[in-house]
């Protein structure tokens, strides 16, 4: 094992085991998972009424035949939808009609593709639910709520914890001794990120597979599916395949997040500042998600911003914003820029 | 060549304001070499620029035999400049293993060994924030040398402290020199750096104005007698030193220190008092 790894692993070891802040982070999961078993009793996320569903716009059906029906009636439909835009196209109409009339299509397109899983896969409609629509009426879809919920908060400490550690130590002075060991401040710096990206990650993961297993086991989802929908692509999942998305989903978020309040703490000398700084840039992509859906669907001007806000989840089955590929890519060379400019300041600059 | 620091034309600018220039000189192995000159002259600039704490401009800064700009890596190289400070949250053995960690180094017995001897061995458990500014320095220095450095660079060690501390630093460094450790020490104490050093490098302005071999410097001491006719009588004893004399009871005579000391003990009975003039200061003052 190279001497680096070998320090990585002391500075890793001694984050852990070595801080009483980790002990902190497990209270906070064990708190955390109680308010999750509180909150599901509260729901009573197993008995929901199928009416209240949202699936894609597919309408509820009692038999596959039914189901046949409403497919081909959608085929017919979307025909007529598509001959109406092209008219429009043609004699000129305005452009936010032209935007509406494509977002109808897309849409009735989308529930298309979910109606032809679900009638090639023979699913009853109360065994299915839209994934990413987590709310009350989606039953056991909750427990990625709480997933969800659970990776803001720890993004937020996280990036909060990490954008304040650099400035805090050269503000206080222990940086005088930090930045001259035998590992270098740059690897003594990246090795701070990664421990405490580590860290967060295996709270992070351990909740998230607790939840799964507590929810699971109170209300259990056994023979549910969830219904993924794109306009060209659809295909089911089941619970346990879900959650695994979504804290995949969030680890991606987790990681550009750190990465960003990581570099952030690089550059800027204050941690009020860098603290200030980091919550801003993390999280204006949030505010760029209210802004869209305030504005609408039609003026899709925050189509580019969005991979700012750090999520995958809304890629994968929305219609107005990029694919997941394209948010990933754009978010990861966002972050590697910031990042890279971020170390090259570090190195050429003077601590205090 | 046997220098274990070596600075060759070391320049540094802060916007537009230049805080070194052409700053050249060496410490040998086992040497202890003390930094002299006024508040800003530039001594701290130094040492930050030789631990890779600043980066510098122009110039070549060597440690151990690397070139400090061309890897931030630092071993070999104990330091405590700018008021560093420990983590004041953390205990004093949780500092000590944080730090152990970062060094590569095996720390644990040469920590316990520092502990006692600087006498926190009963504090190990406390948290530093809870420490007087004597201790928290005693802390400090532990953490720097449980590593066994090869050089030692200190930062005014004893300026923020009370006197009885200040006199534990010294006799520690005092110690710690006797190891064979390299030692770059700046201060504003001239007698400290008088007691520790062999050499004294005076910095002014950003540069370097002169070199100081106090090792090798003519000792003077100020001979005081009960009167004038014991005080001639002595003196023709004195021949091969410089006199000075100052007034009816009282002279300075420079010389060899060894030689002078051995003078002084064996043929003046009737010497009333000797004082050791601090010669450092003297070079220093006139100087500047």
């Amino acid at each position: 094992m190279s001497t680096k790894l070998k320090a990585f692993g002391k500075i890793l070891k001694f984050e852990i085991f070595g801080r009483k802040k980790f002990l902190f982070l497990c209270v906070f999961v064990g708190i955390a998972l109680l308010a999750v078993l509180c909150a599901s009793v509260y729901l009573k996320v197993s008995n929901v009424s199928s009416d209240k569903k949202s699936l894609y716009f597919i309408n509820e059906y009692t038999s596959r035949e039914e189901l046949k029906s409403n497919l081909d009636a959608s085929r017919a439909t979307l025909v007529e939808l598509e001959k109406e835009y092209e008219q429009s196209k043609a004699s000129g109409a305005a452009g936010f009609i032209l935007a509406e009339k494509k977002t109808n299509i897309d849409v009735l397109k989308r529930s298309i593709k979910g109606m032809e899983t679900l009638y090639e896969k023979n699913i009853a409609y109360k065994n299915v639910i839209a994934y990413s629509v987590f709310d009350k009426a989606n039953g056991g879809s909750a427990v990625v709520n709480f997933i969800n919920i659970f990776a803001i908060i720890v993004s937020i400490l996280m990036a909060i914890r990490l954008s304040v550690s650099v400035p805090n130590e050269i503000k206080e002075g222990q940086a005088r001794f930090t930045m001259i060991t035998s590992v270098g401040r740059t690897d003594y710096v990246l090795f701070r990120w990664a421990a405490e990206l580590i860290k967060n990650l295996f709270a992070f993961i351990v909740f998230s597979l607790l939840c799964f297993a507590v929810t699971e086991m109170f209300y259990p989802t056994g023979g549910k599916y969830v219904l993924v929908a794109t306009v060209t692509n659809s295909f089911l999942l089941n619970y346990g395949a879900s959650c695994f998305l979504q804290i995949l989903f969030c680890t991606y978020t987790l990681f550009l997040i750190s990465a960003i309040a990581f570099s952030v703490s690089l550059v800027v000398r204050s941690p009020f500042l860098s603290a200030g700084i980091t919550i801003v840039v993390c999280f204006c992509g949030r505010f760029l998600e209210l802004l869209q859906s305030t504005i609408g669907r039609t003026v899709n001007f925050t189509k580019w911003l969005l991979p700012l806000n750090l999520r995958l989840e809304q890629s994968f089955t929305s219609l107005t914003v990029n694919s997941v590929f394209v948010t990933a890519i754009f978010g990861i060379s966002i972050t590697a820029f910031l990042f890279f400019v971020a170390m090259a300041r570090f190195n050429k600059r003077d601590i205090a | 060549m046997n220098a274990i620091i070596e600075i060759r034309n070391l320049s540094k600018k802060i916007g537009k304001k230049q805080i070194l220039k052409d700053v050249s000189f060496s410490v040998d192995k086992g040497e202890t070499v003390g930094l002299l000159g006024r508040n800003g002259a530039g001594k701290t600039s130094i040492l930050k620029c030789i631990t890779g704490l600043w980066i510098y401009d122009d110039g070549d800064i060597f440690v151990c035999g690397k070139n400090v700009k061309k890897s931030d890596k630092r071993s070999g190289i104990a330091a405590l400049v700018g008021y560093p400070s420990l983590f004041p949250n953390m205990t004093l053995q949780e500092n000590i293993d944080y730090f152990g960690t970062l060094s590569l180094k095996e720390y644990v017995a040469r920590a316990k060994e520092l502990t006692d001897i600087l006498n926190l061995s009963d504090v190990l458990n406390k948290k530093v924030g809870t420490f007087s500014s004597g201790m928290k320095q005693k802390a400090c220095l532990i953490v720097a040398l449980m590593q066994n450095p090869e050089i030692l660079i200190l930062d005014e060690p004893t300026s923020m402290l009370d006197p009885i501390s200040g006199f534990e630093i010294r006799e520690f460094i005092k110690s710690v020199k006797k190891t064979g450790i390299s030692i770059l020490i700046s201060s504003h104490n001239i007698a400290e750096l008088e007691g520790l050093c062999e050499r004294a490098v005076v910095v002014d302005n950003g540069q370097i104005t002169r070199f100081i071999d106090i090792k090798k410097a003519n000792r003077r001491f100020l001979l005081e007698f009960t009167n004038l006719d014991e005080m001639k009588k002595a003196l023709t004893k004195a021949q091969d030193f410089g006199i000075v004399i100052q007034d009816e009871s009282s002279c300075f005579l420079l010389g060899d220190a060894t030689v002078l000391k051995e003078f002084i003990i064996k043929a003046n009975p009737d010497l009333r008092d000797i004082k050791n003039v601090n010669v450092l200061e003297d070079a220093y003052v006139n100087e500047t």
